[in-house]
């Protein structure tokens, strides 16, 4: 048997969990070995050693009455504490959209709207509706239907001009 | 009432039940912590954790090992997030900055009174464990501390057979290398 080998029997012996087969051979080679019976004497003085540091110890006074403390103020769902999570995240975002927001809102300008004759007519205080109503109020109904028909025209450039 | 009995009461809820179950393990999870963070604020406030945490996980618990088991299992991946976090915090001293004695200090060291070398050996040990690799300081203080079997500390860590065993032979290799000096003067 090599050291090597005989290294991870003695590993499994101080363990108790060595069949008798392999046994057999270990003990044999710890004959001829003293490196390896060397071996067997350390591994059992650290396990020896190791069973010494174990500490048998109580928690600190109360352990059960401040365990059952948190138990009772009730453990928020996953679901909860993920929205928390997220919450946190979403106030900075939130703050930086709306300053983008109303930065964009200084900023940009809206282009200049070219009035329709109607908001021309009300922007000089003249009422559109009083021109609707002199064409209506026209007595020939040939010179009200030209009338309508120039209205209509120019409504339909307005209109043109505006989509341009 | 059986362990299952009560785990089955706690699953549904019931926070005596699971009262009981804290007080049948708390001394149990606050060793292993103490034993392997050595402080004993610190393995109070994991302990109380790991139960935190067992009861919010408590009705995945399908009974498939024991309940200690599983508990442990809990324990130690806690325990094992811990060291993690706080690696950088660790004392810095490490085995190679321990000074070989002088002869000196092995002269006075000889007069020291047996119980002054026993705190001293022991100290020297905890420290050598503290300053190795994670994963060999969980199987020793599992193994050689707590006294868990091959078949325990597999389910806890989730190890095959093979691993625990090849694991363990690493983990003691590296300690009895580390343990040298100290062994050498034990044997005389």
């Amino acid at each position: 048997m090599k050291c090597r080998k005989a290294e991870k029997l003695i590993s499994r012996l101080i363990d108790g969990r060595l069949d008798p087969g392999s046994s057999a051979g270990l003990e044999a080679h710890l004959e001829v070995c003293p490196s390896c019976a060397r071996l067997l004497a350390d591994y059992r003085q650290i396990q020896s050693l190791m069973a010494e540091i174990r500490t048998e110890a109580k928690p600190l006074p109360y352990f059960v009455e401040r365990l059952e403390a948190k138990l009772s103020t009730g453990p928020r769902s996953s679901f909860w504490a993920m929205v928390e999570r997220w919450y946190a995240a979403a106030v900075p975002v939130f703050l930086v959209i709306a300053m983008v927001f109303v930065g964009t809102l200084f900023l940009v300008q809206p282009s200049e709207k070219q009035l329709n004759q109607s908001e021309m007519l009300l922007f000089q205080t003249q009422s559109p509706l009083k021109e609707t109503q002199a064409i209506f109020e026209e007595d020939k109904p040939e010179n009200r239907q030209i009338k309508l028909l120039f209205a209509g025209l120019e409504n339909r450039e307005i209109i043109r001009s505006d989509k341009q | 009432m059986e362990e299952n009995q009560i785990v089955k009461v706690a699953q549904q809820g019931d926070k005596e039940a699971f009262s009981m179950l804290v007080k049948a393990y708390q001394n149990k999870v606050f060793s292993l912590a103490v034993n392997i963070v050595r402080n004993r604020e610190t393995a109070d406030d994991l302990a109380q954790e790991i139960f935190l945490k067992a009861y919010l996980s408590l009705p995945s618990f399908r009974f498939q090992s024991e309940f200690g088991t599983w508990l442990y299992q809990i324990a130690i991946n806690h325990i094992r997030d811990y060291l993690r976090k706080h690696k950088k915090e660790k004392d810095n001293l490490r085995l190679d900055d321990i000074a070989e004695p002088g002869a000196e200090e092995k002269e006075a060291s000889l007069k020291l009174a047996e119980n002054q070398e026993e705190k001293r050996r022991k100290a020297l040990l905890r420290q050598i464990l503290e300053e190795m690799p994670e994963k060999y300081r969980l199987i020793l203080s599992l193994r050689d501390i707590e006294g868990l079997t091959y078949e325990e500390m597999g389910k806890i860590l989730k190890l095959s057979p093979g691993t625990v065993d090849s694991r363990l032979h690493r983990a003691r290799r590296l300690l009895r290398k580390k343990l040298a000096l100290f062994l050498s003067q034990e044997g005389g």
